[in-house]
């Protein structure tokens, strides 16, 4: 085991995989930089440096940068694909999605269903997405509640370093179009990543506390907030459980369902858009399911129902904190 | 400082234990008790289990409640010999915390103790613990287990012997692959270790498989050995529950494999969540279940035992010591009755597969007393 950032965890994951596997290749927007140049090769390794290094094992034709086109970025990876390759394609912001959403709904996550079964498409997206790096609406959303809301494809969220690197190469040797969700506040966070290649299964959530008098449900960059009111709790004599998700498609809803029974209060903290977002759909499927052991109303914690502001304060009380967590879990304590 | 008083502290069990959780006291205020008593239950990041009694005495003041999370080494309650006044026992108190500091840079410096040496070309991870004593002391776990099996044995032991705790090859952090897994490669292997550190003679306490490894190194270097401590061993019997073993390779969830982890206790409350984590972390790192169900094909063939070690270990010279819980779901406990009478057996009720975890006292007790017969 060794200290690692959740960048060096992805970069390692990559790294391990690709020389495994010589399907694997990388595209995207500038995943080396300088291609076709005579300026500097590798100059970028992906806007904040993920893929960085990866070039000088594998050189251009596993590692290829591409011009500014999603369009062509997902067909490519797609095609590629179906033909046997793994692809590890960088959606440089998840909100550039728009423009390449007919390559992942209508193709891609259709293919192993529309072709009985014959084809798989082994392919990894990679992308960055959420608020709090003062981005602006165009470059801070969190939009996981639409892929989860299309089957065919899975959703994986990793909230720390151990768990990107597993949840990567698991995604990369899956037959199945992953989309693979990194939030920008979680790359410089850090902690144990074993040195060996390991994997993680889809659809096994992780109890990250564990409590008797409330229930927090988090995925991604949220656990950590979880993890931080759920220990102040501690102090003030209440114990809690934190469920991260880890995947929301497919979900762990027994891992769900025996978190919010063990403490009959729950509070779910998603930081994507309020309406039909994960929060809203774990918070039906408890109801359904687990009306009987609720001891209090279900809390959501999740922005209001407008674009990601670009004023800094305004962007501060946009977000999820700890203190809303805090005040929310205090209401039904 | 008066005497009479003695300090009872939270424990350290394993490596990384930082702090613990009081969940309940057996025993209350004012309560006698006798060394090896249960007196309370304490919650880690790893397991639940109970401590037990350091002397004999009375509880004189608790200082730790249940609920109370408190570092490694703080004091939890003050016991005496005989009763104390409240002004004796407060500034035993007060002298006993201005001394103590939790360790703050526990994890780093208990974190480089794990060593590696390559021995028969793989790379192996042990922990020692060397206080130039006489006799040393050589831990080897069983099928899946690591050296963090001996967190209530290794710590303890150490004061009177020098001790050594090794992950077997595909284990632990240990390298994930092994050549030949016969017992008797093992054996050669454990040997090596041996040669390896400077060890001319040595004490093998072996639990299951790791029980096995140790009757065969006995067998095959008689001049290395002085005794033996076998922990619900292998090769006395045909029974075995194979299922456990094959469910346990493949366990792909926590829930899967907490139905397994299960059987290996007599009292299952001592499995935590994170206990299971940490074995589904190992098991996930590539080549480690193909490493197991190479190990997996040298214990089990047709669902029963495939080692036959009953004339092994009963023509074996050296003090042998076989402890077995009562209620072993994986390997029964009536195997002991092959045994010849010079081996000295320890059946323990309320006991699983695990002795060395459930009743670690009588453990350390029967390797105490079997290296200094």
């Amino acid at each position: 085991m060794s200290i690692k950032t959740y960048r060096e965890a992805i970069n390692e994951a990559l790294l391990q995989e690709m020389k495994k596997d010589e399907n694997v290749i990388v595209i995207g927007e500038d995943v080396a930089g300088g291609a076709g140049t005579n300026g500097e090769q590798d100059a970028w390794g992906g806007v904040l440096g993920v893929t960085k290094g990866l070039l000088k094992h594998f050189g251009r034709e596993r590692i290829i940068d591409t011009p500014i086109t999603e369009t062509a970025i997902m067909g490519m990876a797609s095609g590629a694909a179906l033909t046997g390759l793994r692809p590890v394609a960088e959606l440089m912001f998840v909100d550039f999605m728009g423009v390449c959403f007919d390559q992942i709904l209508n193709q891609t996550a259709k293919f192993r269903y529309m072709f009985g079964g014959k084809a798989v498409t082994p392919l990894t997206i990679r992308t960055m997405y959420g608020g709090g790096l003062r981005a602006a609406s165009q470059h801070s959303q969190c939009l996981y509640p639409m892929f989860t809301h299309v089957p065919g494809i899975k959703v994986v969220l990793p909230s720390n370093p151990y768990d990107a690197k597993g949840l990567l190469i698991q995604s990369i040797r899956d037959n199945d179009p992953v989309i693979f969700m990194e939030h920008k506040n979680l790359y410089d966070t850090s902690g144990d990543v074993p040195d060996e290649s390991y994997s993680i299964p889809f659809g096994e959530a992780n109890f990250t506390r564990e409590g008797k008098d409330l229930t927090f449900i988090a995925m991604g960059q949220t656990v950590a907030i979880c993890n931080n009111v759920a220990d102040t709790l501690k102090k003030e004599g209440k114990t809690c459980t934190v469920l991260d998700l880890r995947t929301l498609s497919p979900l762990d809803e027994d891992s769900i369902l025996e978190a919010a029974e063990e403490t009959g209060k729950v509070v779910i903290v998603d930081e994507s858009y309020p309406r039909c977002n994960v929060a809203t759909d774990i918070s039906a499927l408890i109801c359904q399911n687990s009306f009987d052991s609720l001891k209090a109303g279900i809390k959501m914690v999740t922005p209001p129902h407008t674009p990601v502001p670009f004023s800094p304060p305004l962007e501060d009380l946009y977000l999820p904190s700890e203190e809303k967590v805090l005040n929310a879990a205090k209401e039904i304590l | 400082m008066s005497s009479n008083l003695i300090a009872i502290t939270m424990p350290k069990w394993g490596l990384s234990m930082k702090e613990g959780s009081i969940l309940k006291w057996i025993k209350s205020n004012g309560d006698n008790i006798s060394k090896g008593d249960m007196i309370l239950e304490i919650e880690t990041e790893k397991v639940v289990n109970e401590m037990e009694s350091p002397e004999d005495g009375k509880i004189l003041k608790i200082c730790a409640n249940e609920g109370d999370t408190v570092p490694v080494g703080s004091l939890i309650a003050v016991c005496g010999k005989k009763d104390a006044s409240d002004d004796e026992i407060d500034s035993f108190i007060e002298e006993f915390n201005s001394n103590f500091k939790a360790d703050i840079n526990l994890e780093e410096s208990e974190e480089d103790r794990n060593e590696k040496i390559k021995v028969s070309d793989l790379e192996i991870n042990f922990i020692k613990n060397i206080n130039s004593n006489k006799e040393n002391i050589l831990f080897i776990h069983g099928f899946g287990g690591d050296l963090n099996n001996w967190m209530f044995n290794q710590n303890d032991l150490s004061e009177r012997f020098n001790t050594y705790a090794i992950d077997l090859p595909g284990h632990g952090m240990s390298e994930k692959k092994i050549h030949n897994s016969t017992l008797d490669e093992l054996a050669n292997l454990i040997s090596s270790f041996c040669i390896a550190n400077d060890v001319k003679s040595v004490n093998l306490v072996g639990h299951s498989f790791g029980a096995g490894i140790s009757i065969k190194t006995a067998s095959l270097y008689p001049d290395l050995i002085n005794t033996l401590t076998l922990i619900s061993p292998i090769g006395l019997g045909k029974e075995i529950d194979s299922a456990y073993i094959e469910n346990f390779i493949n366990a792909e969830s926590r829930r899967d494999l907490k139905k397994e982890i299960e059987k290996l206790y007599y009292n299952s409350d001592i499995i935590t969540r994170d206990m299971l984590n940490e074995v589904l972390k190992f098991l996930r790192i590539d080549n480690v279940q193909t490493t197991l169900s190479k190990i997996q094909n040298e214990i089990i063939i047709n669902g029963e035992q495939k080692n036959n070690l009953i004339d092994e270990i009963n023509s074996i010279k050296v003090p042998i010591c076989v402890v077995w819980g009562k209620e072993d779901q994986i390997i029964p406990s009536n195997h002991h009755q092959v045994l010849n009478d010079k081996i000295k057996i320890i059946i323990e009720k309320d006991c699983g597969h695990m002795a060395h975890i459930e009743k670690p006292s009588l453990v350390n007790d029967a390797i105490n007393s079997i290296i200094l017969s």
